[in-house]
């Protein structure tokens, strides 16, 4: 329902600053990045934001910067500019995994990461990825600017980090070590523009003989956040991604999955496909690690 | 059969170009001066009375022009055959006992009509809606059909929930034949199964639209219809007035899949809006509407039981089946399949069965994707069972002549079969032994084949030629998106012997075009094509007589054929192959080969055609492997209504189908054209589901074959 009766403010502030005091001065208002979620969902009556704050007009949010120690991704920045940046495609395959999934080409040009993170949905697509890697999020509050590993930012489906007046700004990554590859895949209903069942994010790092020596593997749409598992990961380590580390792998990921029935899948189908995903993504990570 | 000179060369769509600018005018971008906005309040409860309804704040929002209820308009909707065809006339509106108004009381599922309003603009009638206070009595409810027969299930008519028949009769659809019961008895083979399918919506890409115009005691609507004949019919029966005072115009639409065949609701409704507020009104469907507004195709749970001889002959076939038709019966609820079978004793008996959910009703071939889902799965499985290639069985058992006593104008099923196989390479890629593969991706194929009604009847054309040359074709037809201003073209163009840029055609509009028998029953090019033939006849004959007219003279000839088919049933043929690879961890079904035979007759426009075949399957993967009205069992709510809950096949969903013609000539028809537009669809379900199980080696058996049930069969 759109509200006839009623106005809905736009501001597009040009600095981080004066964002904060627009949110401080519209308790009731919404960030809008590309919009592709917001304004679908305003359009039918399910948010009624007192205003919308266009974060676009805001450089750092806007910015991809990459140096010797890592890359910043603006939390604006849409989907189609990260899967275009050489270094990200170069150092986080799995992050582009995930991000080249979301909606059509159309919504990749809009959608931003931020938003994708934001959202505090536990299918996010880039969110496994981001966590996978160790990234961290950095927050401006009126108070400064803090930072959160993004696997402590989803907090709730819907629900995440971000206190009342404070701003994603940007997403950090840092340079991955040498030998470390990541990589991304979801189970869907159908085949293209849908929303993740279940899905994995698989980061590995070698060493020179091949042997694994740290793994992070998160899961997603299979619990209220997407979770980062250390028995998955603690599985794989110290292995060579073997059949039988590979199987624990599975088992330690299915065992941590917590997933609910709806209309999109059930809980044993859920639980069942996140340990087949978990082999699969990590056997590509494996061979992209291989290869650096 | 020999070639043609303009039917059968491959031409593109006449208005294409129009189509693809953005300027072909569909209904909603129609606007007329001081027009109103219309909304639609609709029941959020499946079973429901109201106590009382107060709309005076509505009433008394600036803006708001006219408010229609069960009360103040107390109007019967009468669209829809409710019994095998049999239209809702004068006369069943007199006698039925279940009687459907534009506005119910009780209501009796989630999105049915409660209140509609028209106001300057459409926020002011959003927040109208609002303002509308409905006092509800819950009642309780029941959404599977074989849940509404159990003895204590909420009745959702005082008659009970068997559907009835236009004499008021809960009877059930029944075919017999010999004695199915005492061939089970004897039978050396009998196999029993379960099949099921679900609620599956047209999803054509436009919503329902309409605008309504009243001039005095005329009224003029812009609808996108399947048939501005019969709209303009039932809105005339509906509104009480003569045919001629209604004015249905249609002259471009967003797909059909017969959802918007006769007069619906919404156009009803959007007509008295304009009446009461004595303005244009303007109603669009949001998506959801028009998913729980408008009817889908009907669920279905069906029961065989097949005996067969050792040799694989079939010898009785009964079918119990229940369809769910939502709380009110706007189709008949059969379940197509029998007849694709030789075989002495049937025993077929279907229940059509009320239960709170949206309405079913037409959706391209009505009753046979579900029913040749059910039958040619269990066939399938019963030629395994019996150690049998389904393809030998399939051609030593089907139907050679109608209902095994009447015979085909044409007969060429073992043809389409025979090319199939050999084109889609089927003993290559068949299974002997199903699930067969290593793993854990498994290949398999699977083939399933039709026969589909092609007859004939009545319709219209007016063809006229000017001083110039110029000739011009008035067909009351509208494009559902088979192009039939193409087609109808064509065929002028061809009968006439001049060049299609000669023809120019009108269309869409009951005040200038003739009656058609409507874009529905795959019948257009069959009936009205055939009228165009004879209108064409006619003008020739009057030019021989009269020479070319000329200054602003013009010939005109009208032609109303009913050609009628003595002994003899005509019908479409065709046979579909389909290999899938099965993802046996994750239950991922891809096609990865599809063909398809068609025997439509003579082919007009082989571009049309391949691409009506094209869409046609892939709206049946669409059914196989995802699509489902999903309602949550203790609210009553539907949970996937959209295009994206529903999971309605997206691109990469879409397999590339190799369609192959099996073109003939019988002799009927407009140059022998035969159905094509329903034919499509009703073969994938089932071919998807035989190579799923060759593939893995398990029979899944309820649709959609979503991939946590391919999982559940492999556990």
């Amino acid at each position: 329902m759109l509200h006839g009766m009623t106005t809905t403010r736009y501001e597009a502030p040009g600095t981080v600053a004066d964002a904060l005091s627009v949110m401080a001065a519209h308790p009731g208002a919404m960030i809008l990045a590309g919009g592709t979620d917001l304004l679908v969902q305003y359009q039918a009556g399910l948010r009624t934001p007192s205003a919308f704050i266009d974060v676009k007009r805001i450089p750092e949010l806007m910015a991809i910067e990459a140096d010797a120690s890592g890359v910043t991704i603006g939390a604006a920045v849409a989907a189609a500019d990260i899967c275009a940046h050489p270094v990200i495609r170069a150092w986080w395959p799995g992050l582009v995994d995930g991000v080249q999934l979301i909606g059509s080409t159309q919504i990749q040009g809009r959608g931003s990461l931020g938003g994708n993170l934001c959202n505090g949905s536990p299918a996010a697509d880039a969110t496994g990825a981001l966590i996978a890697s160790g990234a961290v999020a950095h927050i401006a509050a009126p108070s400064g600017v803090r930072t959160v590993p993004v696997e402590q930012f989803v907090l709730a489906p819907g629900k995440t980090a971000l206190a009342p007046g404070e701003l994603l700004v940007s997403v950090r990554l840092p340079k991955p070590a040498a030998h470390t590859a990541d990589a991304y895949q979801r189970l869907i209903p159908r085949t293209e523009m849908d929303i993740a069942v279940a899905s994995v994010a698989v980061s590995i790092t070698l060493d020179p003989s091949g042997l694994c020596t740290a793994a992070r593997v998160v899961i997603g749409a299979v619990a209220p956040t997407p979770l980062l598992v250390p028995e998955a990961g603690a599985a794989l380590a110290g292995t060579t991604l073997d059949a039988a580390a590979l199987e624990r792998a599975a088992l330690a990921a299915s065992a941590a999955a917590r997933p609910i029935d709806d209309k999109r899948g059930t809980v044993a189908y859920r639980t069942t496909v996140v340990g087949v995903l978990t082999k699969r993504v990590a056997a590509i990570a494996l061979s992209r690690a291989k290869e650096r | 059969m020999p070639a043609l000179n303009t039917v059968g060369h491959s031409t593109p769509r006449i208005d294409a170009v129009e189509r693809v600018t953005g300027r072909a005018k569909y209904t909603n971008d129609v606007q007329l001066p001081g027009m109103l906005y219309a909304k639609v309040l609709r029941s959020p409860h499946p079973h429901a009375r109201i106590r009382s309804i107060d709309t005076t704040r509505a009433q008394a929002l600036p803006g708001v022009k006219a408010i229609l209820t069960h009360e103040t308009t107390p109007v019967v909707w009468g669209a829809g055959g409710i019994a095998g065809g049999q239209q809702y006339n004068d006369e069943v509106k007199k006698i039925t006992k279940h009687r459907r108004y534009a506005f119910n009381n009780p209501v009796r599922f989630v999105g049915e009509p409660v209140a509609a309003v028209a106001a300057e603009n459409r926020h002011i009638a959003e927040e109208a809606l609002r303002l509308i206070a409905v006092d509800y009595e819950i009642l309780p409810f029941v959404l599977e059909p074989e849940a509404a027969l159990e003895s204590d299930a909420p009745k959702i008519w005082p008659e009970g929930n068997i559907a009835v028949n236009n004499r008021n009769e809960p009877l059930p659809i029944t075919q017999k034949r010999g004695d199915a019961h005492a061939a089970f008895a004897t039978a050396p083979h009998v196999f029993e199964d379960r099949y099921s399918t679900s609620f599956v919506h047209n999803a054509q890409m436009e919503p329902r639209s309409a605008v309504a115009h009243w001039d005095g005691d005329k009224l003029t609507l812009y609808t996108p219809t399947g048939g501005i004949s019969n709209c303009q019919h039932d809105m005339a029966r509906d509104l009480g007035i003569a045919d001629e005072k209604v004015r249905v115009v249609c002259h471009y639409m967003g797909g059909n899949f017969g959802n918007k065949n006769q007069n619906q609701d919404g156009d009803l409704i959007t007509a008295m809006l304009a009446k009461a507020a004595g303005a244009p009104v303007k109603l669009e469907f949001s998506r959801k509407d028009d998913f729980i507004g408008m009817h889908g195709r009907w669920p279905t749970v069906q029961y065989y039981k097949v005996a067969v001889d050792n040799d694989g002959t079939l010898q009785a076939v009964q079918l119990r089946g229940y369809s769910g038709m939502g709380p009110y019966r706007k189709n008949s609820g059969a379940i197509g399949g029998i007849e694709l079978y030789r075989c002495p004793n049937v025993d077929h008996v279907v229940t059509p069965v009320y239960t709170n959910r949206t309405v079913s009703a037409n959706f391209r071939g009505p009753e046979f994707p579900q029913g040749f889902f059910g039958i040619q799965s269990m066939m399938d499985d019963v030629a395994y069972k019996l150690n049998m290639d389904p393809v030998e069985f399939g051609v030593k058992n089907m139907s050679r002549m109608f209902r095994d006593e009447v015979p085909f104008t044409n007969f060429t099923l073992e043809e389409c079969i025979r090319r199939g196989a050999e084109l889609f390479d089927w003993t290559q890629r068949w299974r002997p032994l199903p699930g067969a593969d290593a793993g854990p991706i498994k290949r398999g194929a699977g083939f399933t084949y039709m026969l589909f009604r092609s007859g004939l009847g009545m319709s219209s054309a007016v063809v006229q030629v000017d001083a110039n040359a110029k000739y011009t074709l008035f067909v009351g037809v509208t494009d559902v998106g088979a192009g039939a201003k193409t087609t109808m073209g064509l065929i002028a163009a061809e009968a006439l012997g001049v060049p299609l840029s000669q023809v120019t055609v009108v269309w869409g509009d009951t005040d200038r075009c003739p009656y058609s028998v409507g874009e529905s029953g795959s019948r257009t090019t069959i009936m009205t094509g055939y009228a165009v033939m004879e209108a064409v006849r006619d003008l020739k004959q009057q030019l021989a007589e009269k020479g070319m007219p000329t200054g602003s003279q013009t010939l005109v000839a009208k032609a109303s054929p009913n050609p009628r088919l003595e002994g003899k049933v005509r019908n479409a043929f065709g046979a579909h192959f389909v290999e899938v690879e099965v993802d046996t961890e994750l239950g991922h079904v891809r096609l990865t080969k599809y063909v398809a035979v068609h025997d439509s007759g003579r082919i007009m426009n082989p571009l049309t055609a391949t691409s009506q075949i094209l869409g046609a399957a892939t709206m049946g993967v669409g059914m196989a492997l995802h699509e489902n009205l999903v309602y949550d069992q203790k609210s009553g709510q539907p949970l996937s209504a959209g295009f994206y809950y529903d999971r309605i096949p997206t691109h990469l969903d879409a397999p590339t189908v190799e369609v192959s013609f099996v073109e003939n000539d019988d002799g009927y028809g407009a140059y022998g054209a035969k159905s094509i537009g329903e034919s499509g669809i009703i073969l994938s379900p089932g071919a998807i589901n035989n190579a799923i199980f060759n593939a893995i080696g398990k029979r899944l058996k309820d649709l959609p074959i979503t991939r946590d049930k391919v999982l559940g069969a492999l556990a």
